[in-house]
């Protein structure tokens, strides 16, 4: 991996870090490529990446499915609520989404502002 | 016991095991087309996502501590396989480039303006997995489906 590269990483492992210290509520979060890589993660330990990648690729493109078919419009944001907390996909515009998790009792207001705050700084540093 | 094996397993005594590569076709691209349907741009993770599986499966048979001759039998595979003739065009430690002629996925096929082998591309990508211990990138730098006259998979080493 070339300087560039590992320091975008880093800008991006900041970004993520930065997103989990504004909320209690948010528990990890990663960033992964459209094409199903990691780029950067503070996801727990446990969590298989390259299968959550993966699926949250194919989420995202389900996502823009549905959003097109049934709202004739591209889709921002696509959320699941589990028993133990919320995984919430975020587009960072074309190659790249963020994954969000969250306790179950989080304030969805809030950790959406933060999140869409967040991906904005993605955006750029991508 | 890995899925190679388990679908190795057949009980067809009247029908055999040889099916024409028309029915493969009609049923890999009937799937793809579905599941691109629902899954948009997912669909490719998918399909390579799998074709990684498969690769890392067969990686791990025909794993051998020389390089070259990892590659060899990875080509041998896929031709007694026949899944198409893999031949390596540039082999460095940053890049594996290869060519899959004869393409089981698409040779033949007229050219409808996309590249389509993403199982195949996988595939690869999986077999070199297990040669360099690390998930590499891989993309398809060439397809019969997309007018070229080959199918080629680029693979990122470093």
């Amino acid at each position: 991996m070339n300087v560039a590269s590992a320091n975008r990483i880093e800008k991006i492992q900041d970004v993520l870090r930065s997103l989990r210290a504004v909320s209690p509520d948010i528990v990890g979060s990663a960033m992964v490529s459209t094409d199903g890589f990691i780029i950067a993660s503070l996801l727990p330990a446990e969590v298989d990446e390259e299968l959550v990648s993966g699926m949250a690729a194919a989420l995202l493109g389900v996502g823009e499915r549905i959003a097109g078919e049934l709202m004739g419009g591209s889709m921002e944001q696509t959320y699941v609520r589990g028993r133990l907390g919320y995984v919430i996909l975020h587009a960072v515009g074309q190659e790249a989404l963020l994954i969000v998790l969250t306790t179950p009792d989080a304030k969805l207001g809030l950790v959406f502002l933060d999140v869409r705050r967040r991906v904005q700084e993605l955006a750029k540093i991508l | 016991m890995g899925l190679i094996q388990e679908v190795a397993r057949t009980n067809r005594p009247i029908l055999g095991n040889d099916i024409p590569i028309l029915v493969f076709r009609v049923f890999r691209h009937f799937s793809a087309s579905y599941v691109e349907e629902v899954l948009g741009r997912g669909a490719a993770v998918v399909f390579q996502n799998g074709g990684r599986d498969l690769g890392r499966e067969a990686g791990t048979m025909l794993y051998k501590p020389d390089p070259t001759e990892y590659l060899r039998e990875v080509c041998q595979f896929v031709r007694d396989s026949r899944i198409g003739i893999l031949e390596p065009r540039e082999v460095s430690d940053t890049r594996l480039v290869v060519d899959l002629d004869e393409c089981i996925t698409c040779a033949g096929m007229h050219s409808i303006g996309k590249r389509i082998c993403q199982f195949e591309v996988g595939f690869v990508a999986g077999v070199a997995e297990i040669l360099i211990k690390k998930k590499p990138k891989a993309y398809e730098t060439k397809c019969n489906a997309n007018g070229e006259s080959t199918c080629q998979v680029t693979v990122e080493l470093a």
